[in-house]
């Protein structure tokens, strides 16, 4: 009789659980404030790693470097940059892919990616070995070591770590991954046609045999 | 209307862990033989709290929060004469769980001062991004899990539906249940076993094939596997019947993550006398993959092995040796497929080594392994969407290390060499001694390395030491089992830690585990069950080194009741420091018995035999009920 009670008691602490709880959106919230620059492909984009060939959306960053080391890695440098900032349809950037990277501080796998492991060179040697062929990097940091939303202090030590030579963002709101992978499976690659900012591929986890043969290759159908 | 649905279901099913009855019906013979129906239902009723792993400008640790489920599992076998057959159903009714307007408003209330994105852009990004990770979570759904039809004799066994299988030591197919990964894979098809004894000569011939059936829901996080018809062509249309699908939503469309793989297996087992000959082979078969990860990528495995064993070295002990070869290809390249030198090229392989010697009151056992481009049979199932399940796989070739350890990092075990020799010496009839060395050089841990090039840029050294102790008493009623243990693993070159600094450590431990259970007369015994490590992760762990670890003391009143309270902890700055749980189980039955968990446990990376899972970290109550009929 006291298990029964007990059990029923259990169960019904249990089934007070149920029940909606679907909140009313404030107005002010459902404005869509969002937009492309002119001239940006337009949608419907990319919403995950399947919709090859569809366009990336033009995201933008409040704070990056488009040339770190150039830069010094100074956080007074840091400026707004957009994916249309690499967007290039006539060429005349001389941009053919874009490479976008996430990285966060717990991530080692990422950290692996931009060191360079063993026989695999790092992000920033790629970059620089294939930048004259119009590959172009770019790679937001969204977390840090303790699984916090990066800020400029963690930017700024990660890019002066690994020597950061390729477009770096802080993306503390993972913007660049938010559609198209969660955050625990990082880094996430996507490479992108500079040209038509259509998908052309995407990989979560170190993919660094699938990601390097494909670049190769598609600069090389090309003509690079 | 749901929340009084709710409460007559659980109602329901109050009433049914409170039913004790626990013996197989006999409805009556047919012909000369009786028929047994056995009844099992296995039922599980949880609710999640916040788990305290919330993070600002994150879904992720807000969706899985606050939902509840009953998971229920049926099971009905039957048997008469040779034939048996069986069927497990499963369903799952979340009776609560987030919506993303939620999820999204509870990230736009608390964003950090720092972010300058207006609320109206983050309500944006998170509404979209917390649907689109809803849309494969707590969806309910009612389906076979499992179903087989058996025809067992002396000399020949035939099934069809769902069965485990496992050729040799893991290296060709190994499909089995894994309750501590919440895993269960089999092989939905046909299997035909015959033997014939000649004399001195034993022959076991197996062949099996069909399609391969993963578990398709996981109860920690809620997530399920679905299917559609862009993946289930031809046959797999019968196999995937009544499988869960995948689903649109407002968010996202119908898109499959999980494209059932297809799988043919044969086995000859040679056993003249005091030595068994085994050869086996597997060749997998699939679609596109889901996940652009090499072993993914090929559409084409074979993998093969030859296993000689000697099971007594005249009662000194005992031998294995298993060599294996793996082919991986994709046959459809298209761009995006890793490098030919991968796919088609290089073939891998395997040997490994398992060897017993025994001399009273001292026995030696060595387990050694040299793997160059051997991988597991991993599932094609979309790892991104459904990262829950990318621990499926086929395979499982043998660590050679403690079962829970859960430090081979990355494809540690693709590209290794290296091995463990444990020494045991018995002291009395109830105390024994106990210490192993393991060493090894790993060529795939610092990056997946899947070329397997074993230059030193890419080494690291790996030395797993440990000793301890096993006693009993009170004609066993007491016994106790103790490990301390370390494990240093060293890169060979320089690796960044997360001050930056250059070193060569790449990860390090110490830890201490026991199992400890005192009889305190008449019904009562104490049990002692804990792990408490010491760890240092120098790539992607925190600053420091931390410690974790968990405790539980148990008590058992046999054979009815036992109740345990846990307290686990964490140093790691990126966790909540502390957990308590409580759990009591009461057995009605040897098979049929009720248990509440109350608490919560921290998050971890499981391992069993070189297979692991993140599980997130647990905050809520659970109550399962078991009950055969």
């Amino acid at each position: 009789m006291r298990a029964r009670f007990t059990v029923t008691a259990f169960v019904s602490l249990l089934a007070s659980a149920c029940g909606t709880n679907r909140p009313d959106i404030p107005d002010y919230l459902l404005k869509d404030d969002a937009g492309s620059a002119a001239g940006y492909p337009s949608g419907p984009y990319a919403a995950s790693l399947n919709d090859k060939g569809l366009p990336i959306e033009d995201i933008e960053f409040a704070k990056g470097w488009l040339d770190p080391k150039a830069d010094g890695y100074d956080p007074a440098k840091l400026v707004s940059i957009r994916l249309s900032d690499f967007y290039d349809p006539d060429g005349s950037k001389g941009h053919e892919l874009l490479m976008l990277n996430t990285a966060a501080g717990w991530c080692g796998a990422c950290k692996n990616e931009h060191e360079g492991t063993g026989t695999n060179p790092s992000l920033g040697e790629h970059a620089a070995e294939l930048a004259p062929k119009g590959l172009v990097v770019l790679s937001g940091l969204f977390e840090d070591g303790n699984f916090q939303p990066a800020q400029e202090k963690h930017l700024v030590a990660w890019a002066k770590t690994y020597e950061t030579n390729f477009p770096f963002v802080l993306d503390p709101t993972y913007k660049l991954g938010t559609k198209f992978a969660p955050k625990d499976v990082a880094p996430l690659n996507l490479i992108v046609d500079a040209k038509t900012m259509k998908l052309l591929l995407g990989t979560t986890g170190d993919k660094s045999e699938v990601i390097w043969p494909f670049v190769v290759g598609e600069l090389e159908k090309r003509g690079k | 209307m749901r929340l009084w649905f709710a409460r007559a279901a659980l109602g329901g099913l109050t009433g049914l862990t409170l039913s004790a009855p626990a013996r197989a019906l006999e409805p009556g013979k047919l012909g000369d033989d009786a028929v047994h129906v056995d009844v099992t239902n296995a039922s599980s009723v949880l609710y999640n709290f916040d788990n305290r792993d919330t993070k600002p400008l994150d879904v992720q640790t807000r969706v899985n929060d606050r939902w509840g489920m009953w998971y229920n599992r049926l099971n009905l076998q039957a048997s008469w004469g040779k034939l048996t057959a069986g069927v497990r159903v499963d369903n799952a009714w979340f009776y609560r769980s987030p919506y993303p307007e939620a999820v999204a408003l509870d990230v736009v209330e608390n964003k950090p001062a720092f972010v300058t994105d207006s609320d109206a852009q983050l309500f944006r990004q998170f509404h979209a991004a917390a649907g689109a990770e809803l849309s494969n979570r707590y969806i309910n759904w009612v389906y076979p899990a499992k179903y087989y039809v058996g025809y067992t004799t002396r000399d020949v066994e035939v099934t069809a539906g769902d069965f485990y299988a496992a050729l040799g030591r893991g290296f060709v197919l190994s499909v089995r249940k894994m309750d501590e990964l919440a895993s269960d894979v089999t092989v939905r098809g046909a299997r035909v076993t015959g033997r014939v004894n000649a004399g001195p000569l034993k022959l076991r011939l197996s062949a099996l094939g069909g399609s391969m059936n993963p578990l398709r829901l996981d109860e920690s996080s809620g997530r399920y596997l679905g299917v559609d018809a862009s993946v289930t062509p031809s046959w797999l249309a019968v196999t995937e019947g009544g499988m869960p699908r995948a689903v649109s939503t407002d968010f996202v469309p119908a898109r499959p993550t999980l494209a059932p793989d297809r799988l043919g297996a044969a086995q000859i087992e040679v056993a003249p006398k005091g030595l068994k000959l085994g050869t086996q082979a597997s060749f997998l078969y699939r679609q596109d993959p889901l996940s652009k990860d090499v072993v993914r990528q090929a559409d084409r495995i074979l993998t093969g092995s030859q296993s000689v064993e000697v099971a007594d070295f005249d009662g000194h002990g005992d031998g294995y040796v298993e060599v294996a070869l793996q082919s991986l290809d994709d046959a459809d390249r298209d761009a995006g497929s890793a490098s030919g030198e991968l796919l088609g090229g290089k073939k891998g392989y395997a040997v490994y080594t398992a060897l017993t010697l025994i001399e009273d009151p001292v026995s030696f056992t060595f387990e050694g392994k040299h793997y160059r481009r051997f991988f597991s049979l991993l599932a094609n199932v979309d790892a991104t969407r459904a990262k829950e399940f990318a621990l499926v796989q086929y395979s499982a070739p043998p660590t050679t290390e403690a079962f829970w350890v859960d430090t081979e990092f990355e494809g540690f075990n693709t590209c290794v060499t290296g091995g463990r020799l444990k020494g045991d010496v018995h002291l009395g009839k109830d105390e024994s001694v106990f210490a192993w060395v393991g060493h090894y050089r790993t060529w795939a841990e610092r990056a997946l390395n899947e070329r397997c090039e074993t230059s030193d840029a890419n080494l690291n050294r790996v030395w797993d030491l440990a000793t301890g102790m096993e006693i009993s008493s009170q004609k066993r009623k007491s016994r106790a089992n103790v490990t301390v243990g370390a494990r240093i693993d060293e890169a060979e070159e320089t690796v960044l830690g997360a001050t930056g600094a250059a070193t060569n450590l790449f990860y390090q431990e110490t830890y201490a585990r026991y199992d400890v259970i005192r009889w305190l007369g008449g019904p009562f015994s104490l049990q002692l069950q804990g792990w408490h490590r010491r760890r240092h992760q120098v790539v992607g762990g925190p600053e420091e080194p931390w410690f974790e670890g968990q405790h539980l003391t148990g008590v058992d009143w046999a054979p009815h009741l036992s109740a345990a309270f846990g307290v686990e902890y964490s140093t790691n700055p990126g966790v909540p420091d502390t957990y308590l749980n409580g759990q009591v189980t009461y057995k009605i039955t040897s098979s049929s018995s009720v248990s509440a968990f109350v608490g919560q446990r921290r998050g971890a990376l499981r391992c069993v035999g070189g297979v692991c899972r993140v599980y997130p970290p647990f905050e809520g109550a659970r109550l399962d009920a078991t009950v055969r009929f």
